[in-house]
């Protein structure tokens, strides 16, 4: 579980930041996406930056979200209907 | 702020966090909603920072807890803090949707002001990650100054590399340049 780094993924590395930071564009995230769903070392390396820098969201002002929201949320799921919103990557 | 009390409430917080996920894994609606209600201020925050507009972030924040709803048996204690993973989700979602709008509108005019926040952490209550902020402060503030900005402006806005470009007004080579070496900068601080 720790630096799997073999060959071939190296180039990679940089990438996992970058996909963190939020500097991808919507293909190369896309990209990215797809390899991450296959690359258990990538996995690791995304959890890493998501814990670093996730640090810096203490620094976001919690909002109230409109009322609805909730209500929203509690009728898709009694209706099932979450399986059907989109897919994707976390 | 600070002292055992706090970090004893951030320690509970977090262990019922990760309780209510479990359950919300095996389908527990009153779970999500124990999530929801702990945690929705904050990550409509996040949404909003990211979106700038009410609506569209209450309309990604739904599909943010239908993920959760999904996805909360994938979500590993040992390998990440709830609410790490949860703002990971509320990040990408917005970042999604920003990105689907910008091809969506074709890019309008951005102001020149990089306005991010100041730096000055808010006194929030249940922050969990205290530590972890400080830490990547104290790197971010080795770094130059323009390149810690950019970071903050890709974190906190979600902006890509073209957008943090023409905001600096450096060539899309310089900006890449820069994120990628202030990455390597943090990690190596980080570690060290």
């Amino acid at each position: 579980m720790s630096d799997d780094r073999s060959a071939g993924h190296d180039d990679a590395m940089p990438l996992a930041g970058e996909y963190v930071l939020g500097v991808l564009s919507a293909v190369e995230r896309r990209d990215f996406e797809r390899r991450l769903a296959q690359e258990p070392a990538l996995r690791t390396e995304v959890e890493y930056w998501e814990r670093r820098l996730g640090g810096l969201a203490s620094e976001i002002e919690p909002a109230d979200p409109p009322p609805e929201i909730w209500a929203a949320i509690e009728a898709a799921v009694k209706a099932g209907t979450a399986s059907t919103a989109r897919a994707g990557g976390l | 702020m600070s002292g055992p009390t706090v970090l004893m409430e951030q320690d509970a917080a977090r262990s019922q966090l990760t309780a209510a996920l479990a359950r919300v894994a095996k389908g527990d609606r009153d779970a999500l909603r124990l999530v929801y209600r702990d945690t929705s201020a904050k990550l409509f925050g996040v949404c909003l920072r990211i979106l700038k507009e009410k609506e569209e972030a209450a309309d990604v924040l739904q599909d943010v807890y239908l993920t959760v709803w999904r996805r909360a048996g994938m979500f590993d204690p040992d390998r990440a803090s709830p609410i790490t993973w949860l703002v990971a989700i509320a990040r990408n979602r917005s970042i999604d949707r920003l990105r689907a709008r910008a091809t969506a509108r074709r890019m309008q005019p951005i102001d020149d002001a990089l306005k991010v926040s100041d730096g000055a952490p808010s006194a929030l209550a249940q922050v969990e990650a205290d530590e972890e902020h400080r830490r990547l402060m104290n790197c971010l503030g080795q770094l130059e100054s323009r390149h810690a900005d950019a970071i903050r402006a890709a974190f906190f806005e979600g902006a890509a590399y073209e957008e943090l470009a023409r905001r600096m007004d450096v060539p899309l080579g310089t900006m890449k340049n820069w994120i990628r070496r202030s990455l390597m900068r943090l990690r190596e601080c980080l570690e060290r």
